[in-house]
């Protein structure tokens, strides 16, 4: 390397650093002066508030580009680079080694959650000019908070006196393609409650009763929602694949606090429906709005801070505490600004029944919050136990899936019930002649699963109630198709995109509903009918587990996908137990000597219903003997499908088909925003 | 002096008898049998925070499973291992936290709020529904576009 060459690296890379301090100096300025400009009601103040909000974005992004520029360029002298590369790290990997460690996450976090702001403040502030200030103000706090986090705690801009002569290269576990996108798609569903919440926050400032907020951020939580949603389904794909545990999701508190939000705004997003609908619900759906972002703040910390392994590693983390201050702080903020706006937020509507579309909305939201509050207590009981009664209890699975799994499933239930409901007040008499069809549907369901040998009544139960809220969703759509082929003539391809087109609210997100349905057939099949086994075996021998036989015919070395890791193969040929040939599985294991590390790598067989998935436990004298792990999973693919369809259905939700404009006033949205 | 000599000796066999030698060079471990795992799953494992024992693959695990098979083999059932295994470490190596003692509450608090939830939910119902006749507001009808009008319409018609 010549002299030039590192003089050069190391300004760029520096240059970035600097460019993150600015864009602190930027938030700063934004906050007050936009509270300033509130004050004084200067608009010019405001929208210069608002220009320093945006260019926080451009100042992240040269950050982040610096240190791109260190890690492509192998410039070990930052100990981040030193930490997350090596100079076998290949392309791909030296640009996901942004996220690939703390100092780095939070830095990518921090480009993420400023290009929420700077889109929030691009956006077009006819109607909510008197909330801006405020929106700002929220926005930069925040993000203010994260950037100065990254500067003063974690900075993966650190130089070394020494720089070593390679890295340590990027975690074996985090090189999967489910790992390039699945952070970045969780970091941005977190951020992406950003907006939300400070909307929320402008409206309680500014004493507004109406819907301002809710229709002004709307498509930001969806669009935080849906990221969330991926981001889980995406980490579940990853464990699946990588940890050779022939499982997708281990209630580990690394899933559960983003799980803890996906719930909360789940529930907002329901409940919303129901202040532009009928006015009600306003201060729950603040509350609602508070929790949820306050459990993205907490679960954040949670992660990043080292409470996960103790309240040890807690205290001695230096972000820890900060993250905990600075949620307490928010919390106390945000819930003083609410207690002294409640006047402001009363009903303009009363409960005409509980059998009604708002009765069935206010379980379910209940429902949605009890389970998330499940989660977060099994989440956090190991931290109590220990903090309290000096013992660390863990908390595994089993209790997770007998408390929190059968709230679940009524939520599943209500899926199927609800859209039957009318607002207001619904009859008994026409929901149960709808409700005939699906209930025979799911009867029979049951009855093929009875035939199949599958007779356990807890699983069957759910899938009961799997298949009749299946059946009434899929009924929906027909009958909104047969009542426009009926009424417009049109045929069935035009009805149903016009269906879809003129409420698209409502059917995108049964849409939803449907994935959510395959999803938890999936986790029940997996749950309770899945089965793994383990045999040592002899070469060219066959062993059987359920319907399947494996024939071992050895075992060799075999070319790794990266240059730092030995991989060992085995070949086994996949029989149906009725001798149909369904192919070869290759599992194998790679070693990476630099990290000491052995990842198990599954191979797969079987069909979409059932999944046959192989891992090579070990093997003996150069490959005679060999042993097995083997997983039937039935169902399992069905929850890739179900996430599958989720996107899609947030896709017919959040684009915009119609051609009328979406009014932001109360009435109006009353009318226009038709959803279910 | 020939004592502490001879303890320095047995510390430096004992570190690197426990140094990870690499898995891939291992053989398998034809201990680790469906038997092991059916206990190993009730367990959780000192290393591997969060996962159960079955399911990691460390070295410790491994001396844990072994430990498991010697135990069975010794004639105990899976329940008494397990058992076995609990009297020595405590509740916290239990993935399941026992539904008594001081677990209890994990137990109860989620349900108990499940359940206050559900029932002030339910007060606020009837309480919302009660201040009706006080109201000065008058409930709106609820708003819908003529289009799902129409499809109520042709339901209502088709039944």
């Amino acid at each position: 390397m010549t002299p030039c060459y590192i003089a050069r690296v190391t300004m760029l890379t520096d240059l970035g650093h600097l460019s993150v301090w600015l864009a602190l100096v930027f938030c700063a300025y934004a906050a007050i002066v936009s509270i300033i400009g509130a004050s004084r009601n200067d608009d010019r103040l405001v929208q210069s508030a608002r220009y320093a909000a945006l260019l926080t974005l451009p100042l992240v992004l040269i950050g982040c580009l610096g240190l791109w520029y260190a890690l492509f360029t192998h410039d070990f002298g930052v100990k981040y680079v030193t930490e997350v590369s090596s100079l076998a790290t290949p392309m791909i990997f030296r640009f996901t080694a942004l996220w690939g460690a703390q100092a780095g996450s939070i830095l990518f976090w921090c480009l993420i959650m400023s290009l929420f702001v700077a889109t929030v403040m691009l956006r077009n502030w006819k109607n909510e000019k008197a909330l801006l200030p405020y929106v700002t103000l929220a926005s930069v706090l925040v993000l203010g908070f994260f950037i100065g986090l990254e500067l003063l705690l974690a900075n993966a801009f650190i130089r070394l006196d020494f720089p070593p002569a390679d890295g340590r290269g990027l975690n074996p576990l985090l090189r999967h393609p489910g790992m390039i996108i699945h952070p970045p798609m969780l970091y941005a569903g977190y951020t992406g409650m950003l907006p939300s919440f400070a909307f929320c926050i402008a409206s309680l400032a500014t004493r507004r009763t109406d819907n301002l907020w809710l229709t002004a951020s709307r498509r930001w939580t969806l669009f935080g929602w849906v990221l969330l949603t991926a981001g889980l389904i995406l980490g579940g794909r990853w464990a699946h694949d990588v940890l050779g545990w022939g499982g997708y999701w281990g209630w580990d508190p690394s899933e559960n606090m983003p799980f803890i939000t996906w719930l909360l705004c789940t529930a907002f997003l329901h409940s919303q429906m129901i202040q532009e609908k009928r006015g009600m619900f306003k201060n729950w759906n603040v509350f609602l709005m508070l929790v949820t972002f306050a459990s993205m703040f907490f679960g954040t910390a949670f992660i990043r801070s080292g409470l996960l392994t103790s309240v040890h590693a807690f205290a001695a983390s230096n972000i820890g505490p900060w993250f905990m201050g600075a949620m307490a702080l928010m919390l106390i903020g945000s819930t003083a600004l609410w207690l002294t706006r409640l006047d402001t937020l009363k009903s303009e509507n009363n409960l005409d029944a509980a059998f009604s579309r708002e009765g069935i909305f206010l379980l379910q939201n209940v429902l949605f919050v009890s389970t998330a509050f499940t989660v977060f207590i099994g989440t956090i009981f190991p931290i109590l136990s220990e903090g309290i009664g000096g013992k660390k209890i863990t908390v595994g699975p089993p209790f997770f899936d007998q408390v929190a799994g059968p709230q679940m499933m009524i939520l599943v239930f209500l899926m199927g019930v609800a859209p039957l409901l009318a607002w207001a007040r619904a009859s008994a008499r026409a929901v149960g002649r709808m409700v005939i069809v699906p209930l025979l549907v799911a009867v029979a369901v049951v009855g093929l699963f009875l035939v199949s040998g599958r007779t356990q009544p807890l699983p069957l139960f759910g899938i009961f109630l799997c298949a009749y809220t299946l059946a009434q969703t899929l009924l929906e759509y027909v009958r909104g198709v047969q009542a426009r082929m009926n009424s417009m003539n049109e045929n069935i391809g035009v009805a149903l995109w016009r269906l879809l087109q003129r409420n698209q609210r409502r059917y995108g997100g049964y849409f939803v509903h449907i994935g959510v349905v395959l999803i938890a057939v999936g986790a029940l099949g997996k749950g309770f009918y899945g089965f793994d086994h383990i045999r040592n075996v002899q070469l060219n021998e066959t062993f059987t587990v359920g319907d399947y036989t494996f024939t071992y015919r050895g075992i060799a070395p075999a070319t790794c996908e990266f240059e730092d890791c030995q991989t060992t193969q085995a070949a086994l040929l996949v029989q149906t137990t009725d001798g149909r040939t369904l192919g070869g599985v290759y599992p194998h294991r790679d070693y990476y000597p630099i990290q000491q590390h052995t990842a198990t790598i599954a191979d797969i067989s079987g069909s979409f219903n059932e999944e046959v998935y192989v891992l090579l436990g070990g093997w003996d004298k150069g490959g005679a003997t060999a042993s097995f792990h083997v997983y039937i999973n039935p169902f399992i693919n069905w929850i890739w499908a179900g996430g599958i369809i989720m996107v899609l259905g947030f896709m017919l939700t959040f684009w915009r088909f119609e051609t009328t404009p979406v009014t932001s006033t109360v009435h109006k949205s009353d009318v226009v925003g038709a959803a279910a | 002096m020939k004592k502490l000599m001879l303890a320095a000796l047995l510390t430096l066999i004992a570190i690197l008898a426990l140094q990870s030698t690499p898995l891939h060079a291992q053989g398998t471990s034809p201990e680790i049998d469906d038997d092991v795992r059916t206990v190993a799953k009730k367990l959780n494992c000192p290393t591997c925070s969060g996962r159960n024992l079955a399911d990691c693959p460390t070295e410790t695990c491994l001396q844990w499973k072994g430990e498991i098979r010697a135990q069975l083999d010794s004639g105990k059932s899976t329940n008494e291992v397990v058992t076995y295994f609990q009297d020595r470490f405590g509740a916290g190596v239990l993935q399941e936290p026992p539904k008594a003692g001081s677990t209890l509450l994990l137990w109860l608090v989620p349900i108990g709020a499940a359940f206050i939830l559900i029932s002030s939910g339910m007060l606020v119902a009837q309480r919302l529904s009660k201040n009706k006749a006080a109201t000065v507001t008058q409930p709106t009808a609820p708003a819908a576009d003529d289009f799902t009008a129409q499809i109520e319409a042709q339901i209502k018609d088709a039944l």
